[in-house]
């Protein structure tokens, strides 16, 4: 990340933190699409994100840290997201240009399914570390860093979320409850 | 059984496919309320404060919470930070702003908007035109007004009217969409493109309604003839299917290389009419949570009424 640009954007330049948004806003927003999985959502968090960091980058004692510590905000956006919409609602939404082509990569369309399914069984917390940690390739002291919490809470989660996950997976020899009712 | 390893590649596999791009939009919004959004200064900083006098403590301290007041007011839900169409540049309330047209989304050609950067919308009549320069599937224009009891929170997002309360949870929307195609399982889709009907959707309204009544899972009530605005239309209502989640019903005809997709949701109770407009159709949705009080499902029906399709 250039550090200048963050100096700047500190200072009150609103060009630079422009730069900044255009250099970061993809990142972020792609995050927060993997925690919340839904693009509304996520659009929402990343905006929040953008401009909790603006508010707050004058407090920010370290450039250097500023992924993490832009993350930080991220998530906690993602939290807030998903508390206010719990229900959702029917809306009219962009749907991303180039959507997962089936077949491709190690996810069949069986496991994408179940993994959905059981993805989002998972709390806001245990999604961000899943994400932070496979998704982002942090290791865990980064995650726990990132999230502020201590490293054997990240250990602790990732093993729940990870377990939760490979039982949703384990699920697709089992009858789906569509199937079940016809 | 799978090994953990196994369970780890797959589960990165999965996470790399999915959205990637921050549209413009969400760009504008926050560079728009920039201006608006005071940076807190350090901590650290707040030494300086004990050297300036009395007089000039009380006049930042007064110009401090003036300035958190007005960030408070454009961080509310629904005021200012909700992803939509583009700003419309007004200041103060006026009865035909100025606006480009929008090359992807539905928007506000004119009405009583407020805000500059804002999404909001105030009580007042409206006329929309659909996405692109020629909008595939959209009338010329529809004109919609919002009754005077509908809160100044309302706001406009992706083409649609919605009317939240206080903590920015939507009550009631109405969304006008034209449709391309269905999706197949839309319980199952995700959004997939993958997962489109075939063969595809023909253009008549006896089409679409036929399409969506066979959908798995998702149950249509009979459709009913009736007029909207005048124009011949068949009016049916849709049941949620529990556990479904987020559905995504249709996407909308291709346009400047992007698509739209309609979703429907739990604990909504949506209509639609399918409308033909001079051999165009068109789809109005009008949906309130299950949840909304009777003056919230009036205020919606009065908007029906209002609507106004220009072909």
């Amino acid at each position: 990340m250039d550090i200048e640009l963050i100096g700047r954007a500190q200072h009150g330049d609103e060009q630079a933190f422009a730069s900044l948004t255009v250099a970061v806003g993809d990142r972020l927003h792609t995050v927060a699409h993997r925690i919340l999985r839904d693009t509304d959502l996520a659009e929402d968090a990343t905006q929040q994100a953008l401009l909790a960091i603006w508010r707050d980058l004058p407090t920010l004692r370290d450039p250097a840290r500023f992924d993490a510590w832009s993350y930080r905000l991220l998530v906690r956006a993602c939290y807030a997201e998903g508390r206010r919409t719990r229900r959702w609602t029917p809306n009219l939404r962009l749907l991303p240009a180039d959507g997962p082509s089936g077949g491709e990569g190690l996810a069949s369309v069986v496991d994408r399914d179940q993994l959905e399914r059981g993805f989002r069984r998972l709390s806001i917390d245990h999604r961000a570390v899943v994400v932070l940690h496979h998704y982002l390739d942090l290791p865990l002291d980064e995650v726990a860093e990132t999230l502020g919490v201590p490293v054997g809470t990240v250990r602790s989660r990732l093993h729940h979320a990870m377990r939760g996950l490979r039982a949703a997976l384990e699920a697709d020899a089992r009858p789906t409850v569509r199937e079940a009712i016809q | 059984m799978r090994t953990e390893p196994d369970v780890t590649r797959v589960v990165r596999s999965w996470l790399e496919e999915g959205v990637t791009e921050l549209p413009d939009r969400v760009l504008d919004n926050v560079l728009d309320q920039l201006p608006a959004t005071r940076q807190r200064r350090p901590l650290w900083s707040a030494r300086r404060f004990l050297d300036m006098n009395s007089t000039l403590k009380l006049a930042i301290a007064a110009a401090a919470v003036v300035a958190v007041a007005v960030a408070g007011i454009n961080l509310l839900p629904g005021w200012g930070v909700v992803a939509g169409p583009p700003a419309i540049p007004t200041a103060t309330p006026t009865v035909t702003p100025s606006h480009e047209p929008s090359p992807t989304v539905p928007y506000v050609v004119s009405g009583p908007v407020s805000g500059p950067g804002s999404t909001e919308v105030a009580p007042g009549t409206y006329r929309m035109r659909g996405p692109g320069a020629s909008p595939a599937g959209w009338p010329s224009t529809v004109i919609v007004t919002i009754p005077d009891e509908w809160e100044a929170n309302s706001v406009l997002r992706g083409g649609g009217l919605t009317w939240s309360n206080d903590l920015g949870q939507p009550l009631a929307r109405l969304n006008f969409s034209s449709v391309g195609n269905l999706v197949a399982d839309p319980c199952a889709s995700r959004g997939r493109r993958d997962a489109m009907l075939e063969p595809p959707l023909g253009p008549s309204v006896d089409e679409l309604v036929a399409g969506l009544r066979s959908l798995p899972v998702f149950e249509f009530t009979e459709p009913v003839d009736v007029t909207l605005d005048g124009w011949a239309a068949k009016r049916l209502q849709v049941t949620h299917p529990a556990g479904c989640g987020e559905a995504l019903l249709w996407l909308t005809p291709p346009d400047a290389g992007e698509s739209w997709g309609i979703s429907s949701s739990e604990y909504w109770h949506s209509t639609l009419w399918v409308l033909d407009v001079d051999g165009l159709r068109f789809v109005v949705i009008a949906a309130y949570e299950l949840d909304a009080r009777g003056h919230v499902r009036l205020g919606l029906e009065r908007m029906v009424e209002s609507i106004d399709i220009e072909p």
